[in-house]
């Protein structure tokens, strides 16, 4: 009986102590876009929200290209629940991404018009993100994809 | 039914925030960031009041130009914001006043008139576009009246549409000369003083005010433009006359301040070529307006039915009107009475009283193409006209006449009686 009952309280703290702990809500939502250039290496550099990353494999992903990859002008956001908005001009498609440790993993890929974005922009509108693309009407965005607007 | 339509507005509402939301908020920041870091540079570099109470109204203009921006920038801007962005450039442009020992009265009278400038240069840019496109717009009318109407039409035909916007083309063509003038007054109102005694350095803030707020260039495109105006809408009468008296004034203000911006232009050829080339510009309106009063009045004689030879000018509208009348007077064709009643009553009632007494003479005496005698002298012979060929006066003169004849035996008789009868008789006896 003793030792069911040792093993009963070990089972208790065992369990509290792997419980993870959880804070809500949380608001990770950029007042505006970072604009960051690619550089030699693929990286980019943010000095407002300070943060670096490197692109290269996403620019791959994007133009089959892992060589000219220097002064592409990447648009990033990051909406209230921390999603990672990606695209640059010419991009045909918009990229979400989450963080993981020490980087980020794509949890979506939104077509938006196969001939390449011409000048997209962010904007936070939240709970949405809203993507600017040029004279044609703008796009409301979530992690799922395309809530409104035009998408061709 | 209900549900639909509350769809329908939903939707519209939606594409409204849209189309309105449509600029890019990183582009709003950017924006404001590098205006703000030019006029905190142009701080640095301010030298005199002017140039201070210039960057007072650039700060006043970029907090007006992003206040509704305001939550965004104070969001995206760590850790200044809007609010502290602006409150920081007010207080070193205070800070540098103060280095500078400027007094701060000064600088909020000349901050004032600055604001005016602005003001006005904004009006003028307005009126610019209004203008540009009431008068395209007149002169796509024209060309689709006339294609219509063939030769039966010129812009004098009364359509109300076309009318409309001629009314308001000069109107805005008033306005836009009138605040090219208050412009320019106001620029050098801040200088107080005379451009020879101004210092190189003041010289050459002035000579960047009349350059960024395009003085000349503003100046050309009012000459332009009326000139336009004027071949475009072949306006006749009392129209007529108001552009001339639009011209004389535009001239007259041209005129007071040319030498002032020779003097600012002293070191520069090719500005001083643009102060030139407006008063050939201005001659050219002159010369145009001109023409046009001749060639209308001319036209208004011939459409009356009288036959004055044609004039060109001051000179010549006033001998050859004279000779018109003197010829009227004088009868030589020894046409009936009748006639010549008709010829002057139509005259009087469908010229005179209407057109030339009306508006041309007092006109022409104000514009100084012909002088207060010319002009009495046309209306002396007016009167003379009337005097002669008027049947009341003749037949009054004959009354007249037929009254005396028959009055001067009764006062005879009442004068001169015969001698009494019984003093005869007396002497008889």
């Amino acid at each position: 009986m003793k030792a069911i009952v040792i093993l009963f309280l070990f089972s208790i703290f065992f369990l509290a102590g792997c419980s993870s702990l959880i804070l809500k809500p949380g608001n990770f939502a950029w007042p505006v876009e970072s604009v960051s250039k690619v550089d030699n290496k693929g990286m980019i550099e943010d000095n407002q929200y300070n943060f670096s990353l490197n692109v290269k494999e996403l620019l791959y992903a994007e133009t089959q290209d892992s060589v000219n990859i220097a002064n592409v002008t990447l648009r990033i956001i990051r909406d209230a629940k921390g999603y990672f908005f990606v695209t640059a001009s010419k991009f045909k498609n918009v990229y979400i991404f989450e963080q993981i440790e020490g980087g980020l993993k794509l949890t979506k890929k939104i077509l938006i018009i196969p001939e390449g974005i011409e000048n997209p922009a962010f904007n936070q509108r939240q709970p949405y993100i809203q993507l600017l693309n040029g004279q044609s009407s703008p796009i409301l965005l979530t992690k799922e994809g395309i809530l409104e607007g035009e998408a061709k | 039914m209900k549900i639909i339509l509350q769809f329908f507005i939903l939707f519209m509402l939606l594409s409204l925030v849209l189309e309105a939301q449509e600029k890019s908020d990183y582009a709003i920041v950017q924006l404001f960031r590098t205006k703000a870091q030019s006029i905190s540079q142009s701080v640095d570099k301010a030298s005199s009041v002017q140039e201070c109470a210039e960057l007072n109204t650039s700060v006043d203009a970029i907090g007006k130009e992003f206040v509704n921006d305001k939550i965004l920038l104070n969001k995206a801007i760590y850790p200044d914001g809007y609010d502290r962005t602006i409150e920081h450039l007010r207080g070193k442009l205070l800070v540098r006043q103060k280095d500078l020992g400027f007094i701060e009265s000064q600088v909020v009278r000349i901050t004032e008139l600055e604001t005016t400038v602005s003001t006005l240069t904004d009006q003028v840019k307005k009126l610019n576009m209004q203008n540009d496109k009431l008068l395209a717009d007149i002169q796509m009318l024209n060309r689709n009246v006339q294609k219509l109407t063939g030769d039966l039409f010129d812009a004098a035909t009364p359509l109300d549409s076309l009318h409309n916007m001629i009314v308001k083309l000069r109107q805005g063509l008033q306005d836009r000369d009138a605040l090219i003038f208050a412009l320019t007054d106001s620029l050098f109102l801040q200088y107080d003083k005379n451009v020879s005694d101004m210092k190189d350095v003041e010289k050459q803030g002035l000579l960047g005010k009349i350059e960024r707020h395009n003085i000349i260039s503003n100046v050309k495109h009012s000459i332009v433009d009326n000139v336009a105006f004027l071949e475009t809408t072949q306006l006749k009468g009392s129209d007529l006359v108001t552009l001339v008296r639009q011209q004389k004034r535009f001239q007259s203000q041209w005129a007071g301040i040319a030498p002032k911006l020779t003097s600012i232009y002293l070191n520069g050829k090719t500005r001083q070529y643009e102060v030139s080339s407006v008063d050939s510009m201005l001659a050219v309106w002159g010369d145009k307006v001109d023409n046009s009063m001749w060639r209308s009045l001319n036209t208004l004689f011939k459409e009356k039915g009288f036959f004055v030879k044609k004039f060109e000018n001051g000179e010549e509208f006033n001998s050859n009107l004279i000779a018109f009348l003197s010829e009227q007077i004088q009868n030589p064709n020894e046409e009936t009475n009748d006639t010549r009643f008709k010829l002057f009553t139509n005259f009087h009632e469908n010229l005179w009283l209407t057109d030339l007494n009306a508006t041309w003479l007092p006109a022409l005496t104000e514009l100084n193409k012909i002088s207060d005698t010319q002009r009495k002298e046309i209306e002396a012979k007016v009167e003379k006209w009337r005097s002669i060929v008027s049947p009341g006066a003749s037949w009054l003169i004959y009354v007249l006449v037929l009254l005396g004849v028959l009055l001067i035996p009764i006062l005879a008789i009442r004068l001169f009686p015969k001698a009494p009868q019984a003093v005869k008789e007396t002497s008889s006896t």
